[in-house]
């Protein structure tokens, strides 16, 4: 598989099925393990990290049954084809900005990636479409059990699972999954939620992971806490939580909807109307927009573009992805000018099988 | 100033040669056995960080022996003979302090 043919395709964290997928977009569960004889990857030497990874290798090729993984040796992609994976949530910033021998195995459905060599020697991560943490926590698990019974693992009965930080010590576990919430963002209520996710220790990130913004008013809810708790406890904590945000967002919208249908309905067909004829336009901006139309999309006030479609376009105007899909490299302005021109172009399809029909009636 | 004890501060593990600093500076340890030589100052920070000191969950089909193989004092006194033999004195009466204390916690040894 070339990283170029998974380019048109939005992978599995945009597809946009499973429960509740107008408001959550992606569910994951990654688990950190380490070698038992080797230093974590920051005192690892050259040699010692391609040890672990011609170790990690050979025990991980095989555990993902009969669809078989895929392995991209990070260090020597270039910088777009690693900006690309990110893109993807197929591997972490870390990943691919860090040093030295480090790579990727990933599920041609790209539900599985196993990072070797990142902050810990293994990161094993499965991600499903739509609201599925304890599926991704079964799915996980297995691939943990399989890949133990090849290798050794840094593990203590006091403290479990030994990783380089001792944020993830334990049970090593981040379950988390990212939400859609633009509603909640307009009316500014989206703070209070925080607060009080804080409270029950989980934490709140942007669409990218640690310290990254919450654009598009994407939003991922994790938990904070890996020690003292059963894996099954912390999922289903967030378990408990989920709904209520889902519940919460929904109320935000039918508000927004009760009290004010002549703003939001302009809001939300302007930034469609930005979208289908701006020239040059951000990332930023770009996520934006589409997170008004993808909920405008969802309350039936755009009744002519379908969600997959706006899923799509999140993935494919992001940086990397917009250069992979245009087949050469584009800096600054540029790239905004191809982004607005990419933008123009999939908007314009839909009316070419079907006739523009006035937005619907208030 | 750091808020730990000096004698903390300066353990360095004999295993991938981290110190306490080290790990307080970077956020990282440095291997495994780490665990095992800062357990005293591992303890309170997980206690802040976790809220808890004690593992609950998954646990692997077979446990590890780095880790299981290895006691706080054992480590201890193979630091201790490394100060000793590169000639850090000053070090290693450090070091057969935290040995005689942890003894002393530990009734016998």
């Amino acid at each position: 598989m070339d990283l170029n043919d998974l380019a048109p395709r939005n992978g599995e964290w945009l597809r946009g099925d499973g429960s509740d997928a107008d408001i959550v977009i992606s569910s994951r569960v990654r688990l950190a393990r380490n070698l038992a004889d080797f230093p974590f990857c920051s005192r690892a030497d050259e040699a010692q990290r391609r040890d672990i990874e011609n170790k990690l290798r050979t025990s991980i090729g095989d555990v993902h049954g009969d669809q078989s993984l895929i392995f991209f040796d990070v260090g020597r992609l270039d910088d777009l084809d690693r900006q690309f994976l990110v893109e993807r949530q197929l591997i972490s910033r870390e990943l691919a900005s860090g040093q030295g021998s480090r790579s990727v195995a990933i599920a041609p459905r790209e539900d599985v990636s196993l990072m070797v060599n990142e902050e810990d020697h293994l990161r094993l991560q499965v991600l499903h479409s739509g609201y599925s943490v304890r599926q991704c926590w079964e799915t996980v698990n297995k691939l943990d059990d399989l890949v133990e019974e090849r290798v050794t693992f840094a593990f203590s009965e006091e403290f479990g699972y030994l990783t380089a930080c001792p944020t993830n010590v334990g049970t090593g576990m981040r379950a988390s999954v990212m939400l859609h919430l633009p509603a909640l963002s307009m009316t500014k209520q989206i703070d209070r939620v925080f607060r009080a996710l804080q409270k029950i220790q989980l934490a709140v990130r942007g669409l990218y992971g640690e310290g990254s913004q919450a654009s598009g008013d994407f939003y991922q809810i994790s938990n904070n806490i890996t020690l003292g708790k059963t894996e099954d406890a912390i999922i289903s904590n967030i378990e408990v939580v989920v709904p209520t945000i889902v519940n919460y967002e929904r109320t935000a919208r039918r508000s927004l909807i009760k009290e004010n249908k002549q703003t939001l309905h302009d809001r939300v067909s302007r930034a469609y109307g930005i979208l289908q004829a701006a020239q040059t336009i951000s990332s930023e901006e770009t996520m934006a927009l589409l997170s008004s139309v993808r909920m405008g999309v969802n309350l039936n006030l755009i009744d002519d573009v379908r969600i997959d479609l706006i899923n799509d376009l999140f993935i494919h105007t992001q940086p990397a992805h917009l250069q992979k899909l245009e087949g050469r490299p584009l800096e600054g302005e540029d790239r905004n000018i191809a982004r607005a021109s990419y933008l123009r172009k999939r908007l314009s399809e839909i009316h070419r099988t079907k006739p523009p029909t006035d937005s619907q009636a208030n | 100033m750091p808020d730990f004890p000096v004698d903390l501060a300066e353990l360095r593990c004999p295993d991938c040669g981290t110190t306490f600093l080290d790990f307080r500076r970077t956020g990282k340890l440095g291997c495994p056995y780490d665990y095992v030589v800062f357990r005293d100052g591992l303890i309170p920070l997980l206690d802040r960080v976790q809220r808890s000191q004690h593992h609950t969950g998954k646990k692997p089909l077979r446990a590890s022996e780095v880790v299981e193989a290895h006691s706080p004092v054992r480590a201890l006194r193979f630091q201790l003979r490394q100060a000793i033999e590169s000639e850090e004195y000053q070090q290693a009466a450090k070091i057969r302090d935290l040995i005689r204390a942890r003894e002393k916690q530990n009734g016998s040894e």
